[in-house]
């Protein structure tokens, strides 16, 4: 019994140790600015998310399932020089910062400026490239700027919570806006003649352009949009971050980036000289 | 005007996409009705405890839209536990728990359907509690409750395609992923409808068949 009482008396001399060295830890590992990109390097994977619809950023392949495109590229260069090997993993847009938080991945590329994601979500600092608002409009439209496109005769197909839907609501709240689930009703809605144009980030215009065969179209003023790089908010992701935008800037220093999605484009069949002429990435 | 070329160059996409769905399926629904059993007896019994447990059970995945659950599932575990799981399992266990509480219900009502009476007679002619429920009671219960558990299960095969959400190759799935690089969603949801009434026809016909069968009785 004495014994037992002499144990329960130790007993929050004990926990009260422990907790100032679980406390002693955790300041430890808060410190330690390498903690995500050692997290990375220990598992051996770089998980990154990749997405259907998403062509030629990323493209499963129909008959082997093995995803490629531009950003599956940049992934296999990041983990290359992490020397791990990327795991894809499947996901949508709208599942990203759950994605994030679950630790189902690590990083994730093509992401635009949205505040409300990056409550959640790290956001690099210097963009990848630079994407800019587009229509791509049914034959024979001629609007040529936002204001002329904010007119109650202009029906204008946007994407479900996408940065377009933001868009064509702010520059564009007379117009009548179609929002749809994704882009091939998109596609559907203009081919049905139920809209004059569909807002789409200008890469993606081109690739949707020759099913339309309407005119790709940048409305004045010209909306320019950065994608960049995400990963996720927390205690020592800073060498992490730091690591990826040094890597961004040689990128683009080098001219890397550009090549990279002039090739795949072409890889992909998509005609780069439909761009705009006041464009360039 | 349709393209059905397109779906026959993408056959094997949707035929995969078609075995998953029936996996999840048959998977899910064989594992909600071994815990919608165990719900049902946990309501039937004379204990508090089990019977409100069985209650809050059955209410909690009958009124949360499936939806929500399945992002739950997939989501929260890793988030508020750190323990990861994969979206297969996920699915397994969000699909299965949904429709063990549907089945549990279709158990418990068809056990309380059949009259009190015959229970207390069979009690009355010295059969224990058991062999009254598994003598009297459950041949006749069980009839009654075939149509309504197949009519469930049919739901069931239609509620897999929300799996779709946490990208798991359904026949959902395969058909956006299909359209995403065909462009043609029209022909490929067709099909995807198509496909469904075909399975669920002849299963809704069988029963039917069984529902009969129990009137002619």
């Amino acid at each position: 019994m004495s014994r037992l009482m002499h144990t329960l008396k130790a007993l929050p001399a004990f926990v009260a140790a422990l907790a100032a060295a679980l406390a002693l830890t955790v300041a430890a590992a808060s410190a330690d600015p390498n903690a995500t990109l050692d997290r990375i390097r220990g598992a051996g994977v770089l998980k990154v998310p990749v997405m259907i619809g998403e062509e030629p950023g990323y493209v499963k392949d129909p008959a082997t399932g093995e995803w490629s495109g531009f950003y599956v590229e940049w992934a296999n260069e990041i983990a290359e020089i992490l020397g791990v090997k990327v795991e894809p993993v499947e996901t949508t847009w709208g599942n990203l910062a759950a994605d994030f938080q679950a630790n189902k991945v690590d990083i994730a590329f093509g992401l635009n400026p949205n505040p409300k994601r990056g409550l959640v979500v790290d956001y690099l600092s210097v963009p990848l490239f630079t994407d800019a608002w587009a229509i791509v409009a049914r034959p024979g439209f001629d609007k040529k700027t936002w204001a002329e496109l904010n007119d109650p005769s202009v029906r204008l197909v946007v994407q479900k919570g996408g940065t377009m839907q933001v868009v064509a609501e702010a520059l564009t709240p007379k117009a009548q806006i179609i929002v749809v689930e994704d882009r091939p009703l998109g596609i559907l809605e203009l081919k049905a003649n139920r809209a004059d144009a569909m807002v789409l980030a200008i890469f993606d215009a081109v690739n949707v352009q020759p099913l339309i065969g309407g005119e790709i179209i940048l409305p004045k003023p010209i909306l320019y949009n950065p994608a960049t790089i995400g990963v996720k908010r927390e205690d020592g992701n800073e060498g992490y971050e730091n690591w990826l935008t040094n890597w961004v800037n040689q990128q683009r220093a080098l001219g890397l980036a550009q090549g990279k999605l002039a090739k795949h484009f072409e890889k992909f069949g998509i005609d780069l000289s439909l761009l705009p002429k006041d464009f360039s990435f | 005007m349709f393209d059905w070329q397109i779906l026959v160059a993408n056959q094997h996409l949707l035929w995969y996409g078609l075995l998953t769905t029936i996996k999840y399926t048959i998977v899910t629904s064989l594992a909600g009705l071994a815990i919608g059993l165990l719900v049902a007896v946990g309501q039937l019994s004379r204990f508090f405890a089990l019977r409100a447990a069985g209650r809050i059970f059955v209410e909690f995945f009958r009124n949360i839209p499936l939806l929500v659950w399945l992002l739950w599932s997939y989501y929260a575990l890793p988030i508020f536990a750190g323990i990861n799981i994969s979206r297969e399992m996920a699915g397994v266990v969000a699909l299965s728990l949904y429709v063990a509480s549907y089945y549990a219900e279709i158990f418990r009502a068809g056990i309380q359907s059949i009259d009190r009476g015959q229970f207390d007679a069979a009690r009355a002619m010295g059969m224990s509690d058991g062999q009254a429920m598994r003598r009297i009671i459950l041949p006749q219960a069980v009839r009654r409750m075939v149509p309504p558990l197949s009519g469930q299960t049919i739901i069931q095969m239609k509620n897999t395609t929300l799996l779709s959400v946490i990208t798991i190759p359904d026949l959902l799935y395969q058909a956006s992923y299909i359209s995403s690089f065909t462009y043609k969603p029209m022909e490929v949801y067709t099909a995807v409808g198509l496909v469904f009434l075909v399975i669920l026809i002849p299963l809704t016909w069988i029963a039917r068949r069984l529902e009969h069968r129990q009137e002619g009785r």
